[in-house]
């Protein structure tokens, strides 16, 4: 289960990484949403540090995208990208979790999952809800 | 009590997925191999049987207890509930159909995927159909099964009002989703957060 919460802290400072590459791409209401979503994933990302401690793996200077951000366009689809992948996390932690915890891990599922809608909307991509939000591959 | 552990232990092959799927329900009144299976087993493991094998007990007079309902079932009715709704607004507010052809697409997966989850069929479809099997591996979930009191001739709906009603009984879908993740079994937590995640994205789609 530590392991859950430490892919989920790798997952926050790679999204936290790549809004500060797309955000530059966007102006106007998206640009404002895309403070918003990495003000969001920095939030949790101090959240989980408190819970994972003196595990925490560290914060790479760097992160792997999956594809390179070269206008508005492309930034859009990377913050949903990024929404995504870092929902799917979330949803990894559901099984080994119970009470609070999952309550807690279905919240941020549910929030990072809506928040990939938004951005699939915006950048016009099709189907905007995915038929299982957060499940891989 | 409800039952997580495997129904038949030690069988090779069998995959223990919370509550065996019983592929089909036997045809009630008969008993059939499992109920004497079932009864070899005994007491060392109670199981939950389809309610066709009601009253096929081994020894014989005393009818059996009625078989526990899956935790599901009442999600997986309502989100039957959910395609209807769906499908009636696709009749009575025809312009929206582009819009709500993806989402009770979703819904549809959706259900069968709980279905074979459960183990509980799916209502069979409304037109004649003398091979349909409901339960059988990629059966889709009919359309028009039930239009919940819209008639045969329903006043056309515009679309605001539409949407307003289908993004409430989405919200509510999505609740209770969320409900029954929270309690879930480990290996049906994932799923079901899915669906909900997907219940409250769809309510960005619904405007």
């Amino acid at each position: 289960m530590a392991d859950g919460w430490e892919q989920a802290l790798t997952a926050e400072y790679a999204a936290i990484f790549a809004y500060g590459v797309l955000g530059v791409h966007l102006d106007g209401d998206a640009a404002a949403r895309a403070r918003d979503a990495e003000a969001a994933h920095r939030d949790r990302r101090d959240q989980l540090i408190l819970r994972v401690g003196a595990a925490a793996p560290p914060v790479e200077p760097a992160y792997q995208l999956p594809f390179p951000v070269t206008d508005a366009t492309s930034a859009l689809r990377l913050a949903a990208e990024v929404e995504e992948r870092a929902a799917a996390v979330w949803r990894a932690v559901l099984p080994v979790t119970s009470g609070a915890d999952r309550e807690a891990a279905l919240t941020v599922l549910i929030e990072y999952a809506v928040r990939a809608t938004r951005w699939r909307q915006a950048a016009g991509v099709t189907p905007a809800v995915p038929t299982w939000p957060g499940r891989p591959g | 009590m409800v039952l997580t552990g495997p129904v038949f232990a030690n069988q090779p092959g069998r995959r223990a997925i919370g509550r065996t799927a019983y592929p089909a329900t036997p045809p009630a009144g008969r008993c059939s191999r499992r109920g004497v299976l079932r009864g070899a087993v005994g007491a060392a493991v109670a199981v939950a049987v389809p309610a066709g094998l009601a009253g096929c007990g081994l020894l014989g007079g005393e009818p059996e207890p009625a078989p526990e309902p899956d935790p599901l079932a009442g999600l997986l009715a309502a989100t039957l509930d959910l395609v209807a709704r769906y499908d009636a607004a696709m009749t009575t507010t025809a312009e929206l159909g582009p819009l709500l052809t993806p989402v009770v697409a979703t819904h549809r997966t959706h259900a069968e995927e709980l279905s074979q989850l459960t183990g509980i069929a799916l209502p069979g479809p409304t037109t004649a159909d003398p091979g349909g099997q409901p339960s059988a591996p990629g059966s889709a979930v009919p359309s028009g099964t039930t239009t919940p009191g819209t008639g045969t001739s329903a006043p056309p709906v515009d679309r605001a009002a539409a949407l307003t009603a289908l993004r409430s009984a989405e919200e509510a879908a999505a609740a209770e989703a969320a409900a029954a993740c929270h309690t879930a079994a480990a290996d049906r937590a994932a799923l079901l957060g899915s669906i909900a995640a997907a219940r409250a994205c769809h309510l960005e789609v619904l405007r």
